[in-house]
């Protein structure tokens, strides 16, 4: 029972907790300032499962970083983790466990990669050094993996580039030497939060592509964290739909696609611009995503959502199975006028 | 989002922001000091002839080195002892601090003032203007300051016009480079543009939407200014280039009076600890004002102590 | 690079031109240096000797002509009051300024550098607060006054060390940790807010993410980032000493060195003598920029591969 709103939470899906590898349950993350308290993550839940992607949108400050943040222990000073489990492999760790699996087990690209390496380190070094540390190789075999990595991701030159200061390298080169350093320690999952948003069009297309290939490659999992449906729409298994620090509606994203069931995620789907598809215009959500510094009763989304009634302002609806979707689509959805 | 509309159509509000910075001031109580000092010691200069116990300049040779009332052989007439020359100290701090004042609040207002004018030609305009103005502020620090302003001094005589000029003349490179950023920042936000569009022309622009967002920098920077240049007094003073005995001058009572260390402690010490305290208060008061006029940084330090509140409390960050 | 070092010489130049038209200005045409040189009782005769000895009848172009001249031949002319060449007696006060300046700004480093590292690690925390304040004191504290404390302090109640002068390790002790005083505030302030500055960029984030120790992030990558305005700070700072500012500390103690000549030319009214303190102290100032821009060009690779 969540003690903030009261509710009821659907927690995990039906499936069986150990089947998944990382499970987030009922998570919740406050920021605090000069003016109050910032609950950017209230009650979300969401799984990876092995070898899949999951893909988990939503606009700024719906609180989609703060929960990978959460995951890898590594929220800033101006906040912390007040509520919810976080399990691996079905097993929940703590704090400091999760510190343990950072780097190693579960590793993450950030969305510039320019501002994410070093600028006064060569490329090369910030790779090899979690090789050294992770898999405790000695310095030449290291500088050969790396290689080797600059191969798998699709860097030309390696010898050349791996000598290379960071502002030598292209946005997406460096997007990719960033993959590379993701990769080195072999790990399970890889989150990657707006990878290709800081990245030109044409270059998003190739970075999405290779993520999709490494894991076809190597089996990991991969948590696509991202404000742009277009991005997920071929890459991501299953989806996750955040809104306002909780989450909307969820599933396996080819049947969200098809057939969106949350107003919201609805709006989101009008709103994209659609390279094959061609539409009169784009329909944008009315208004802008809240900052919540008072929990209000009922649905977040109220103010903006063409279908709300009374009941929405008054009572927050929770996450339940949509109706007529199969089982095996695992939808649900968090609306009292779900379609 | 309704700041930024806001901030679209019209500038910050510089009074709302002022009743801000005293309601929060009266939090911080050692600011709260620092202000109480600074202001009594100000009061203090300009009321000086009513103020001071003594004559800060009446020889009497007889009442030499006289400790301070609380020590052997001390008297409530000279509350602070008297100098080597019979001279009551406290007196000779206030009138001390009459005219380090007068010359620290001259040279930053005209230092002040040229720089700013300098900043604003330089920011607005830039192209050569800027390049030429940036150059000789460059230039200028590239000289040794100190020894020429010595120089300059040795040969036209310590006045105190020569004195306040000089120093003033090494005194606007700070403010033009602060005025300068400062506008080049404001020239790319979009109340100043809209207004540039509108026909608004470059004086009325400066007068009604640049110097507004200045004055809080500015202000910060004539406080540490004000503190430097006490400093650079206080040293010509020593230095027998500054303020002519028998006026005095907090750094000329330490020259007048050191060889008198042994016999006469108090001589020395309290125009030096009356030096430091002021300096201080002056940097804690604009170092003050410029992290609260920074909202990020007040949301920081709010952030920092609540989250380590939490913490201390005991509670595990993921839990049952 | 070394198109960087022509053009960092030639400014340098100009600025030491710039120098030379303000001195000469300064002690030609705002004054008449010859009466401030005189002792009063002169006469007329004397006057006049010593404005042509000084060549100071001639034209103010032709003046200054061979004031350029004089200046670029490294000849300042006799220091009145000694007698001697006046170069020579600056330089041979140069290198007490440059062990007081040395010794000072290791002192400086070795105490404050640490500090400011220690102290940035927990920004608000009772060692940040504590250092803040020191470094605060130690900016607002005149040189002049802490001077005669310590040397009230050491020398006269406790009779440690030597009061003033120069000669053995002793001597250099009080002096050094005056002139350190200021300096160090300085340094420890940019030292503290350039590692603040670091600790809160994205790489730092990613070196977390990618489950690097603490102390490896710190001193393999933190360190390094934030030397770059550290160095260039301490640089200055000692430029800055060397071109005059330790005359304070100098007069203080006694210290043998170019500052105090410079105030000793002042009480002999020896303007030439103090003209040729000028001169050096501004090379002195322009040659340790431009090794500073040069040593920054060094440490940042942005900037020298650009």
């Amino acid at each position: 029972m969540n003690a903030v709103t009261g509710t009821e939470s659907s927690g995990g899906s039906s499936a069986a907790d150990g089947d998944f590898m990382l499970s987030v349950r009922n998570l919740q993350v406050e920021f605090y300032n000069e003016r109050g308290t910032v609950h950017a993550v209230q009650d979300v839940s969401w799984d990876v499962r092995s070898g899949a992607t999951l893909g988990v949108v939503g606009e700024s400050g719906s609180g989609k970083s703060v929960t990978a943040a959460a995951v890898m222990d590594l929220v800033p000073i101006t906040g912390a983790v007040v509520g919810g489990q976080i399990l691996w492999h079905g097993v929940q760790m703590s704090s400091a466990e999760l510190a343990k699996l950072r780097g190693s087990r579960i590793t993450m690209v950030f969305q510039d990669p320019m501002s994410a390496l070093n600028p006064l380190v060569s490329v090369g070094p910030q790779i090899t050094e979690v090789l050294r540390k992770h898999r405790g190789m000695s310095r030449n075999a290291a500088k050969r993996r790396a290689l080797e990595l600059f191969d798998l991701v699709g860097i030309p030159e390696p010898a050349r580039r791996f000598r290379q200061y960071p502002f030598e390298f292209s946005g997406g080169m460096a997007q990719r030497a960033v993959i590379a350093m993701a990769l080195a320690a072999e790990p399970e999952l890889l989150i990657t939060d707006e990878p290709t948003t800081a990245l030109d069009v044409t270059i998003q297309a190739q970075i999405l592509d290779l993520l999709s290939t490494l894991q076809a490659e190597l089996g990991i999992a991969i948590v696509l964290i991202t404000h742009d449906l277009g991005v997920v729409a071929g890459v991501a298994d299953h989806l996750v739909v955040m809104y306002a620090g909780r989450v909307v509606e969820r599933g396996l994203a080819r049947s969200i696609f098809a057939n969106p069931s949350h107003p919201y995620t609805r709006g989101l789907l009008e709103s994209t611009p659609h390279p094959r598809e061609v539409r009169d215009r784009l329909v944008p959500i009315p208004g802008n995503p809240p900052v919540v510094t008072t929990i209000l009763p009922g649905c977040a989304f109220a103010d903006r959502c063409t279908s709300v009634t009374d009941r929405c302002r008054t009572l927050r609806p929770k996450l339940e199975p949509v109706e007529g979707s199969a089982v095996g689509e695992m939808r649900e959805v968090a609306c009292w006028h779900a379609a | 989002m309704t700041d930024t509309v806001r901030s679209m159509t019209s500038p910050p509000n510089a009074w709302a922001r002022a009743r801000r910075i005293a309601r929060v001031l009266l939090e911080d109580k050692l600011v709260l000091v620092s202000f109480v000092f600074v202001s009594i010691v100000v009061l203090a200069a300009v009321l000086a002839p009513y103020v001071a116990p003594a004559s800060p300049s009446k020889v009497v040779l007889i009442d030499r080195l006289i400790p301070p009332v609380w020590g052997d052989g001390g008297r409530w007439s000279n509350v602070l002892g008297t100098d080597s020359l019979g001279r009551d100290i406290l007196s000779r701090l206030i009138f001390g601090a009459r005219n380090s004042l007068l010359i620290g609040f001259s040279v930053v207002l005209i230092a002040g003032t040229f720089g700013t004018m300098l900043g604003l030609i330089a920011g607005y305009k830039g192209g050569f203007a800027d390049t030429f103005i940036m150059r000789l502020a460059d230039a200028q620090l590239a000289f040794p300051g100190l020894l020429l302003v010595i120089l300059i001094i040795s040969v036209l005589g310590p006045s105190i016009p020569i004195i306040i000029a000089v120093i003033a003349v090494y005194g606007w490179m700070i403010f033009a480079r602060l005025v300068r950023g400062n506008v080049l920042q404001l020239r790319e936000e979009l109340y100043v543009r809209a207004a540039e569009m509108a026909g608004c022309g470059p004086l009325r622009l400066m007068r009604r939407h640049l110097l507004p967002n200045l004055a809080s920098p500015l202000m910060t920077q004539s406080m540490l200014e004000l503190a430097r240049v006490i400093l650079v007094e206080a040293s010509l003073s020593y230095l027998g280039l500054g303020i002519q005995p028998p006026n005095s001058s907090w750094g000329l009572m330490v020259a007048e009076n050191q060889t008198y260390l042994r016999d006469g402690w108090w001589t020395v010490f309290f125009p030096g600890i009356i030096l430091v305290l002021t300096v201080m208060a002056l940097n804690l008061i604009s170092s003050w004002l410029r992290v609260r006029s920074d909202p990020q940084q007040v949301d920081l330090i709010a952030a920092r102590r609540r989250s380590s509140d939490k913490s201390r409390s005991g509670r595990e960050g993921i839990e049952e | 690079m070394i198109r960087f070092i022509v053009r960092r010489l030639f400014s340098g130049l100009l600025v030491m031109l710039l120098v030379t038209v303000t001195v000469f200005f300064v002690t030609r045409k705002l004054t008449d240096p010859v009466r401030v040189m005189l002792p009063l009782s002169a006469t007329q005769e004397d006057y006049d000797r010593l404005e042509a000895s000084l060549g100071l009848d001639k034209p103010l172009l032709q003046q200054f002509r061979t004031f350029l001249g004089d200046v670029v031949q490294l000849d300042f002319g006799v220091s009145f009051w000694q007698g001697t060449d006046a170069l020579e007696l600056v330089l041979d006060r140069l290198p007490a300024t440059f062990l007081l300046v040395a010794a000072s700004m290791f002192l400086a480093i070795v105490v404050f550098i640490p500090l400011g590292i220690a102290a940035s690690l927990r920004p608000g925390g009772w060692l940040d607060r504590v250092l803040v304040s020191i470094s605060l004191f130690g900016l607002s504290m005149p040189q002049f006054w802490l001077g005669a404390m310590l040397i009230w302090v050491f020398s006269v109640r406790l009779g440690w060390l030597p009061t003033s002068g120069s000669g053995s390790t002793k001597h250099i002790i009080l002096p050094a940790v005056t002139l350190a005083s200021t300096s160090g505030g300085r340094i420890a302030q940019i030292t503290r807010s350039s590692m603040i500055d670091q600790l809160n960029r994205p790489y730092v984030n990613t070196l977390r993410a990618k489950g690097m120790r603490p102390s490896w992030v710190l001193f393999r990558h933190v360190l390094r980032n934030a030397a770059v305005p550290i160095t260039t700070l301490t640089a200055y700072e000692a430029a800055f000493a060397l071109a005059g500012y330790a005359v304070i500390v100098e007069t203080v103690f006694a210290w043998p060195g170019m500052g105090r000549l410079a105030i000793q030319a002042v009480n002999q009214r020896d303007i030439i003598l103090l003209q040729a303190v000028v001169f050096v102290a501004a090379s002195l100032i322009v040659a340790t920029n431009i090794l500073a821009d040069i040593l920054y060009k060094v440490i940042d690779p942005r900037v020298r591969l650009a």
